[in-house]
């Protein structure tokens, strides 16, 4: 799989998220922001970030992950789809203008499970803005089963 | 316009429609074999017909208010928020197209929550819209 620049970067700092600091630090730009739509918060800088998830009550969620589908773009005027078993991440997409969303899921240490949305905007070779969204697994409803098919995900037991 | 812009368009035509409560808009911007798949709940909707059998019973349709709509070539993402009933969820809906079409969406439903104290000392308020 050939990887772009931004893509590299993306894989690596998820490979470091949430919890390995330092390296985090290393992928970030000096004016990282990292936004919660759903509880509208922000937080400024990295520091900010480190003291937040050093203190965060039971501890921080680990990611449990199995493939990467990518767009791998080497100019905006290209792009192919490659589809890659992989480790980290359950989705990577990436587009020109330097913002990437990946799609993973995390394990909190009492046991809740979320999937993880989060749109990573990438400038100068460093992650300088990240909106992240925190979406709770829900049972299909019925109502609508007779149209639906079931997908495996890789969070069954 | 071109291919990127015309892609983009389809986006916003799907999210206007859907909030107008005019399901023929996704037989316009989907492939008759596009899918939405939603991994939260684990279904996947394939296909034109049983698109139309999920969208024209929906309980309700979503109020969409659109946060941001960003993508390039095939790829295109929207950030908005559906509110069902006045109950808003901040979703993600990642969007690959095909020949001018959607071919798959993979969309996202987060529920708002109350920011903790606990962690107010190292946040700010986001501004709005977010």
């Amino acid at each position: 799989m050939i990887m772009d620049p931004s893509t590299a970067l993306v894989r690596d700092y998820m490979a470091a998220w949430p919890g390995d600091f330092d390296r985090l630090s290393q992928l970030r730009s000096e004016t990282f922001l990292e936004d919660w739509p759903q509880s509208g918060e922000r937080i400024r800088g990295d520091a900010n970030y480190r003291a937040i998830h050093t203190n965060y009550p039971g501890g921080m969620p680990s990611h449990q992950t199995e493939r990467i589908t990518g767009a791998e773009r080497a100019s905006p005027a290209g792009g192919a789809w490659a589809l890659s078993p992989s480790f980290t991440l359950v989705h990577l997409s990436g587009g020109a203008e330097g913002t990437y969303t990946v799609e993973g899921l995390l394990d909190y240490p009492d046991g809740r499970r979320f999937h993880l949305v989060a749109v990573l905007t990438i400038a100068d070779g460093r992650v300088a803005a990240q909106r992240t969204y925190f979406a709770e697994p829900f049972a299909a409803p019925e109502w609508r089963s007779q149209w639906v098919e079931r997908v495996e995900g890789n969070d069954d037991e | 316009m071109t291919n990127e812009t015309l892609n983009r368009d389809m986006v916003m035509q799907l999210l206007n429609g859907i909030d107008a409560g005019d399901i023929s808009v996704l037989d316009r911007v989907f492939h008759d074999d596009g899918e939405m798949v939603w991994p939260a709940s684990k279904e996947l909707v394939r296909g034109a017909v049983n698109r139309r059998g999920v969208y024209s019973h929906m309980p309700v349709l979503p109020k969409v208010e659109k946060r941001r709509v960003f993508g390039s070539g095939d790829l295109w993402v929207a950030e908005a928020t559906l509110s069902y009933s006045g109950k808003p969820y901040a979703a993600v809906l990642i969007f690959e197209f095909r020949d001018g079409k959607i071919a798959r969406e993979t969309g996202y439903w987060a529920e708002p929550f109350d920011a903790p104290a606990w962690r107010e000392e190292w946040v700010e308020p986001l501004p709005m819209p977010a």
